[in-house]
């Protein structure tokens, strides 16, 4: 039997989410266009192409910087979480986003000439001694085949497929991403630039990302050394009532958290029938369900209430700052651990 | 009979609204006040612009790059093709010729260029055009093509346009160079090398960049042509 996949699921959290990520990009770029050139200082106005270029160009660059903070700000305040639940679509937009910037010059400036325009891209200027003049065009090529690598795999399809680990280390490469447009603008548009304004605006972004990642890996950091040993199931909100997540530790089976009226208890993510999935079930009659064929069993003690007598066993939890901590070694089945309450 | 299959469930948690409807108005407003303040404080590309149908009659002068000095007033108009392309080969057949011109003008302050359409032999004599030795000059500038800096782009210059002025170059459209301080009253000079041929592939390196460059300049028309040796241009 083969997996299936069926099209993005939609639901109204993910339509939500994604009119946002459309609404802010669409704000932008309309502010951009049509709203700040009867603002500007100029003898004529700047041609449109440079104008479509400079907004979707400076667009992405801003959206991406948005992505890249989302990580260590739901670390940082679990409050951020939403941000992190859809980001590949924010992901997908960013690409299309860069991809318009990329169209716009490709038409501009390395078109209309006796020679083929992608020719042209990789031939027109190759001043790759020097840092004036650079051809500051590829580093911006390199970040947008990041872009559709990582647009193309972020279906859940490429997740189970590549296996996550791998999948993680490919969608890592959007830092590397990052920094090449860092490098694109710096030796494209800040080149030469009389105002100064854009290269605050770059500057304090890079800088705001750096400062964001260094304080949540700190903060990762401190956790760590106060859990010894213990694994993190990330923050308390993330876990809807009546729901459960998954946490795996290292060479072992995964261990389900679930959250039921207020409290969260830990017990083995296999099912006692045939390892269904625990952490994907219901709560029905106050008992994990399992989702496969419906076994039942209490949040206390991973027992089936009785005639039954599967057993689970159990882990115990801490929630530090919010976040929630197992302890991965568990507990032998039916043992009871007190539910902890989410405060 | 209840199923077997329980199913999975799709809730997800509530969420701190208050919160998200803060970070959302965030997330909007500073879009656009970034949006807003990005794109106005752009540089101002200057005042280079199409200006409209021309029809000339002069004298073509097809080296280093195809000029027009005009009958009329001694004006010199540079020649490029349509798009990205130059009209070297059409210039050389009527090289010293007495010729008229049509297409469409682009003017950026003193200099203009025509956007040939139509170039053909014009009846009569061809006057010599004006042409006056001024001497050995150093000057810094910015190498350009002739078409997006006079104003068919804005900008047209600087580093972030540099492929697209390099592949004008690559078409045929003639450089010019875009001094820094006025010579003798303008900033927008022809350019050639020593031997007044069109300047060779090296070029491309100093494009859009500022350059110091040494070399002779001289008056032909009312337009200057510096003649340098680009491979020994330096980048202050
Ligand atoms: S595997 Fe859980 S009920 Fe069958």
């Amino acid at each position: 039997m083969s997996e299936r996949y069926a099209p993005v699921g939609w639901n109204v959290t993910k339509i939500v989410y994604d009119a946002v990520a459309l609404a802010v990009t669409g704000v932008y770029i309309s502010v951009f266009l049509w709203v700040a050139p009867s603002f500007q200082h100029v003898t004529l106005p700047l041609d449109e192409y440079t104008m479509r270029m400079n907004a979707f160009g400076t667009c992405a660059f801003l959206l991406l910087s948005v992505i890249l903070s989302i990580g260590p700000a739901t670390r940082l305040d679990p409050r951020f979480l939403p941000l992190l639940y859809n980001r590949r679509h924010f992901g997908v937009l960013t690409a299309a986003v860069a991809t318009t910037h990329a169209y716009a010059a490709l038409d501009w400036y390395f078109s209309y000439g006796p020679y083929d325009r992608f020719e042209m891209l990789l031939r027109g200027n190759t001043s790759f001694s020097q840092t004036q003049g650079f051809p500051f065009e590829i580093f911006g090529i390199f970040s947008l085949l990041v872009l559709f690598l990582l647009a193309a795999t972020s279906h859940d399809f490429w997740l189970r497929f590549l296996t996550p680990p791998l999948w993680k280390a490919l969608h890592m490469t959007l830092y590397a991403a990052y920094l090449s447009v860092v490098a694109h603008i710096s030796l494209g548009a800040l080149q030469a630039a009389q105002n100064p304004f854009l290269a605050v605006v770059v500057g304090f972004c890079v800088v705001g990302v750096a400062a964001l990642h260094v304080a949540a890996s700190r903060r990762r950091a401190t956790e760590a050394a106060l859990m010894d040993g213990w694994l993190d199931a990330g923050p308390a909100e993330a876990i809807g009532e009546d729901l459960g997540v998954v946490v795996t530790p290292p060479n072992a089976e995964s261990i389900a958290v679930f959250r039921h009226a207020g409290r969260l208890s830990a017990v083995t993510n296999l099912c006692a029938h045939q390892n269904g999935p625990l952490a994907e079930g219901r709560v029905i009659d106050g008992c994990i369900t399992c989702p496969w064929h419906g076994y039942q069993y209490r949040f206390e003690d991973g027992c089936a209430p009785p005639p039954f007598t599967e057993t689970l066993a159990t882990f115990q939890l801490r929630i530090v700052d919010g976040r929630v901590w197992v302890d991965p070694v568990p507990k032998p089945p039916s043992t009871v651990v007190t539910p902890v309450p989410v405060p | 009979m209840k199923p077997l299959f329980v199913g999975w469930s799709g809730r997800s948690a509530l969420p701190h609204l208050g919160f998200l409807a803060l970070l959302l108005f965030t997330l909007v407003a500073g879009f656009g006040v970034l949006a807003f303040t990005l794109g106005v404080t752009v540089d101002d590309p200057g005042g280079g612009d199409f200006s409209g149908d021309k029809d000339i009659t002069g004298v073509l002068i097809a080296d280093p790059y195809p000029m027009i000095v005009t009958d009329k007033d001694q004006h010199t108009v540079i020649l490029s093709g349509g798009g990205k392309r130059g009209v070297q080969a059409e210039a050389r057949a009527l090289d010293g010729k007495h010729v008229r011109a049509t297409g469409g003008g682009v003017k950026r302050g003193d200099r203009d260029l025509l956007l040939v359409d139509q170039l053909r032999p014009a009846p009569g004599d061809a006057p010599a055009p004006l042409r006056e030795p001024l001497g050995t000059w150093r000057l810094t500038g910015e190498i350009c093509d002739g078409k997006c800096s006079l104003g068919v782009m804005r900008p047209g210059n600087k580093p972030a346009h540099k492929a697209c002025a390099n592949v004008c170059l690559l078409g045929g459209v003639p450089p010019v160079f875009i001094t820094t301080t006025p010579v003798f009253g303008t900033q927008y000079l022809l350019m050639g090398d020593p031997q007044n041929h069109a300047l060779p592939d090296a070029l491309r390196d100093y494009v859009a960049i500022t350059t110091r460059m040494d070399g002779t300049l001289e008056r032909i028309g009312d337009a200057l042509l510096f003649r340098t040796d680009v491979t020994r241009a330096v980048v202050p």
